[in-house]
């Protein structure tokens, strides 16, 4: 979002230089910034009164979400990192859980660990390293996108995931976190 | 939940998996019911020694280190999981390159829940001993193509891996951290061609074979990682089989190590520091071999993350045998070899790019003074090793 403001700041300075050549000479002064700062806050006041904001893409909020089927519909951040964390591998009633991610470098799955886990991917996928290759434990299903995502936990028993906001569908079950 | 005809359509797509070169696709498709999952890895290294040869005759450059390993893990039933590795690692004259089994046990679940997770493991199984060693042989899982060798000494790694007994562990977790205890009873393995002239400077014509042992492991995570304690500690037990007309006793080997280990996680980077007390034994050999020292080793260990793919490494790695003589000047005036066999600080510089989720190159410098975890095998006659030497090392990785 920061991103896409500076940006538009920049192009517009660009333009203004071409037209006046004194200050392409002579790069920007003191009172080129106090305009620049100026129309930047105007900017940002007039997006916000306008609620524009919400229209950029802020960090999309991430869902977690289950089989339709799954029992609950509340877990606690504990018990979230224990089943993302391939330790716990039951539901409640003994099912198995069914645990699908995104591949590490997908912004989903960043915003998930960072935002839900509250980790880092590369902990994440040492985490389950650790399980696979010393014999103990099973690694999670990677899916290459959200749609893909959404398609395997919605079909899936016993399923969890996760997903961005704009993704969610009534095809599965938002849990909420406690 | 699987009925038996599934079940066995699934042991023999495991045995054809390991015969055939589709094992991605039959994962891919077995993946999804979640009872069986097929893994490996893949590494190919290169090493180059100023002087002292590690991993093959890496004075002249050698290509003599190679990984290459599958594991298979099957829950046949919610409670029970098999786990199984078969291995083939060449490392100069340390090991062979043959395939072999690494690790091959039952996994029977005492209880699962959402705090608690306990059970029982028996067969060949991974020895809970620091942070690094049931992992030790996948380039990913380590923090350098080479371990920090004054805690996981490379030329016996068949022994340090795994060993043949029952294991329990133990995982609580709570609001405040994760608690993971495993205790095991075992038989070591004496396999490791370096691991007579590790006890007795040479090989003997006798044989060793490790009788009852035990190991504990405690580790203690905050924050699902971000700091994570670990203590470990084992009695491990050999005997020496004497050959027919064999001067040596029939004696035995006592080894009982204490490690403490601390890592601190952040987002661009890791310490790491573990610190060992090592207690060496050999008794009712007589007289001059029956001896009995203690030493330490320690590692201390920075990582950085430049960015997802880029990371660097830098470690201080310090190991002595014999805290009465640390810079073996008894010891080379008992045995005649050098004195600098007895210790060894080695300062690594390590370098890792992820080209891609599975597939790694790295590369790193040793600037190591001592020889203490020098391979005796790899460099005969030892009086003609180095006590400062560099060794370069490259290595590319695979894993799926």
């Amino acid at each position: 979002m920061k991103n896409r403001l500076g940006n538009r700041h920049h192009n517009r300075h660009h333009g203004r230089r071409r037209k006046t050549p004194a200050s392409a000479s002579g790069g920007r002064t003191r009172r080129d910034y106090g305009k620049l700062f100026a129309q930047t806050a105007a900017l940002l006041w007039l997006c916000y009164s306008a609620n524009l904001l919400n229209a950029l893409p802020a960090e999309p909020t991430i869902r977690v979400i289950a089989n339709p089927h799954v029992e609950i519909d509340a877990l606690s951040k504990t018990s979230l990192r224990s089943i993302f964390g391939m330790r716990n591998r039951t539901w409640p009633k003994g099912d198995f859980i069914r645990v699908f991610v995104l591949e590490d470098k997908n912004p989903t799955h960043i915003l998930f660990t960072k935002q839900i886990l509250r980790t880092f991917p590369y902990n994440l996928r040492r985490i389950w390293d650790r399980r696979i290759y010393s014999g103990t434990g099973q690694s999670p299903t990677v899916v290459d996108s959200e749609e893909e995502m959404r398609r395997q936990v919605s079909l899936t028993d016993n399923a969890i995931g996760y997903l961005s906001n704009k993704w969610v569908s009534d095809d599965v079950k938002v849990l909420d976190l406690k | 939940m699987m009925n038996k005809n599934t079940a066995f359509k699934s042991l023999t797509n495991l045995v054809f998996l390991c015969w055939s070169n589709t094992g991605l696709c039959v994962e891919y498709q077995y993946d999804r019911n979640d009872s069986i999952q097929i893994h490996g890895f893949a590494a190919q290294s290169f090493l180059k020694s100023t002087t002292n040869d590690f991993f093959g005759d890496s004075e002249d450059g050698s290509w003599d280190f190679r990984e290459l390993g599958i594991n298979g893990l099957w829950r046949p039933l919610p409670r029970l999981q098999l786990s199984l590795q078969f291995v083939a690692r060449k490392a100069g004259k340390t090991d062979d390159g043959k395939l072999r089994v690494d690790y091959i046990f039952a996994d029977c679940k005492l209880f699962n829940s959402n705090a608690v997770n306990s059970g029982l493991r028996l067969g060949r199984v991974t020895n809970p001993y620091g942070f690094y060693n049931e992992t030790r042989d996948i380039v990913a899982t380590r923090p350098s193509i080479l371990l920090p060798q004054s805690v996981y000494f490379d030329a016996n790694r068949n022994f340090a891996l795994s060993s043949n007994g029952v294991q329990f562990y133990h995982e609580h977790s709570g609001k405040s951290g994760d608690y993971l205890f495993q205790f095991g009873v075992f038989e070591p393995r004496t396999e490791d061609p370096d691991f007579e002239p590790a006890i007795f400077l040479q090989n003997e014509p006798g044989k060793l074979e490790g009788t009852t042992s035990w190991m504990g492991r405690l580790l203690y995570e905050y924050d699902f990682g971000r700091v994570r304690l670990g203590l470990t500690t084992a009695s491990i037990n050999v005997d020496y089989d004497p050959a027919p007309g064999d001067p040596i006793r029939p004696g035995a080997f006592h080894f009982h190590p204490y490690i403490a280990s601390v890592q601190y996680n952040r987002e661009r980077w890791s310490l790491t520091a573990e610190y060992a007390r090592r207690s060496t034994h050999l008794d009712r050999f007589g007289a001059p071999r029956d001896i009995d020292f203690t030493g330490n080793s320690y590692f201390i260990q920075g990582i950085y993350r430049l960015t997802p793919r880029w990371e660097v490494l830098l470690r201080y790695d310090s190991l002595t045998w014999n805290d009465d003589d640390p810079e073996g000047r008894d010891f080379e005036a008992q045995t005649g070899l050098p004195n600098h066999y007895r210790f060894a600080r080695d300062w690594t510089f390590g370098v890792r790019w992820d080209l891609a989720q599975n597939v790694m190159v790295r590369a790193e410098w040793h600037r190591v003074s001592g020889t203490g975890w020098l391979s005796l095998l790899e460099n005969p006659p030892a009086t003609e090793t180095s006590q400062r030497w560099n060794l370069l090392a490259f290595s590319a990785a695979i894993k799926f």
